[in-house]
């Protein structure tokens, strides 16, 4: 039993690691991106709609003004944060093709929306 | 009350399969109901703590503090599900022969059961910090209508304890001697999920810049975000527009965890002493 468990343990330990020397092996890629500010207060994001240059990636700074929490999200963008209230997250997007691209707060996904309209 | 409803319910969907999952599981081994019932309080308490600490959190690490939490605590159910399958193929065919011969199961499993417990806890704080926000959010600005919204809430949260039974139940139909089997191998499918979904978070915050290409999109057929897309993203690891790299933590948590349970399990021909 107990060599099992030190057998087994050193075997996902050995997992683990692999895992992480990948992760670290990409550890590189703190690029310095444009941010973009936008603030939600009520159930309005301004501004409700961003432009940004198709093919560049970049950061938006969300900042929530409302006592209550919100989740950032954005299922075409790919990223979903929480941002407590009177506080403020980062957003990282990856270099987005031409289009439109929807964000919402999730707790409010019917009325809380916004667009970023990359060209 | 029908949005919060399904804001709420889609938020457990993910906790209440695994839920399912791992009572199935560990159904012969003994105190496992306890240890489940434990890991669901422990994931709630620290629901809690992380929707407290929520803009403690995300302002940690330049801001990466959401997703370093997320891809930490994920790998570690990544670790615990596979030392669940470990000791499973090890133990799983003792246990079986004793519910033939006692109808009991032998109550040697505390430790895989602290395990799963674990894994229960990290499945119920993931969405479970959310939902305390989303609610506390309702309560702090809609005053009197909020009331509601707080039952729909609560509903969403029964559903989710329903499709965990529902999963439970579905899966000890199976006959004994293949449920091992069985969740065995979803949870295998489970803990790749989680891998990827870990890649995910690392992709998001920044530490991760390699195979970042997007494999494919098919979000037009089955979004993630949707009910059967979340169900599937949990249960095998659906994602609708998944990176190389999330491909490859996928494929090789799968084989790995493979290749140690069969290496770890007892010989085939070997009798029981």
């Amino acid at each position: 039993m107990l060599c099992l468990h030190g057998a087994s343990m050193r075997a996902l330990i050995l997992a683990v690691g692999s895992f992480s020397l990948v992760s670290v092996a990409g550890f590189a890629a703190h690029a310095d991106s444009t941010t973009y500010e936008i603030t939600l207060k009520g159930q309005t994001f301004t501004p409700a709609k961003l432009k940004v240059p198709a093919g560049t990636a970049f950061l938006i700074r969300m900042k929530n003004e409302n006592d209550a929490p919100a989740e950032f999200e954005s299922t075409d963008m790919k990223f979903e944060k929480i941002v407590a209230g009177h506080s403020e997250i980062v957003a990282r997007v990856k270099p987005l093709p031409g289009g439109e691209f929807e964000f919402y707060d999730e707790y409010h996904e019917d009325v809380a929306r916004g667009t970023v309209v990359s060209e | 009350m029908l949005a919060a409803l399904i804001i709420v319910f889609r938020e457990v969907v993910e906790a209440g399969l695994v839920v399912g999952i791992v009572l199935a599981a560990t159904r012969s081994v003994g105190g496992s109901r306890l240890w489940t019932v434990a890991g669901i309080a422990g994931g709630v308490l620290g629901s809690c703590i992380v929707a407290a600490f929520a803009g403690v959190i995300a302002s940690a690490f330049e801001g990466a503090g959401q997703e370093l939490f997320n891809a930490s605590i994920l790998s570690i159910a990544v670790i615990m599900l596979t030392w669940h399958n470990i000791w499973m193929a090890r133990h799983g065919r003792d246990l079986v022969q004793d519910l033939r011969d006692t109808g009991e199961a032998i109550v040697r499993g505390s430790k895989t059961l602290i395990a799963l417990a674990l894994v229960v806890g990290i499945a119920v704080l993931r969405e479970g910090a959310e939902v305390v926000l989303f609610l506390y959010g309702i309560a702090i600005t809609d005053g009197g209508s909020g009331l509601s919204l707080i039952l729909g809430g609560f509903a969403g949260l029964i559903m989710g304890a329903g499709l965990s039974a529902l999963t439970y139940l579905g899966l000890v139909r199976v006959p004994a001697r293949h449920l091992f089997k069985v969740t065995s191998l979803m949870i295998a499918f489970l803990a790749a999920g989680m891998a990827a979904q870990a890649v995910v978070f690392l992709e998001q915050a920044g530490l991760v810049d390699i195979f970042g290409a997007t494999a494919w999109n098919s979000s037009w057929l089955l979004p993630e975000k949707s009910i059967i897309g979340r169900v599937l993203h949990t249960l095998i690891g659906y994602s609708d527009q998944p990176t190389f790299l999330q491909l490859l933590v996928y494929l090789a948590t799968l084989l790995v965890i493979f290749a140690l349970t069969r290496s770890f399990a007892p010989q085939a021909k070997v009798q029981r002493a």
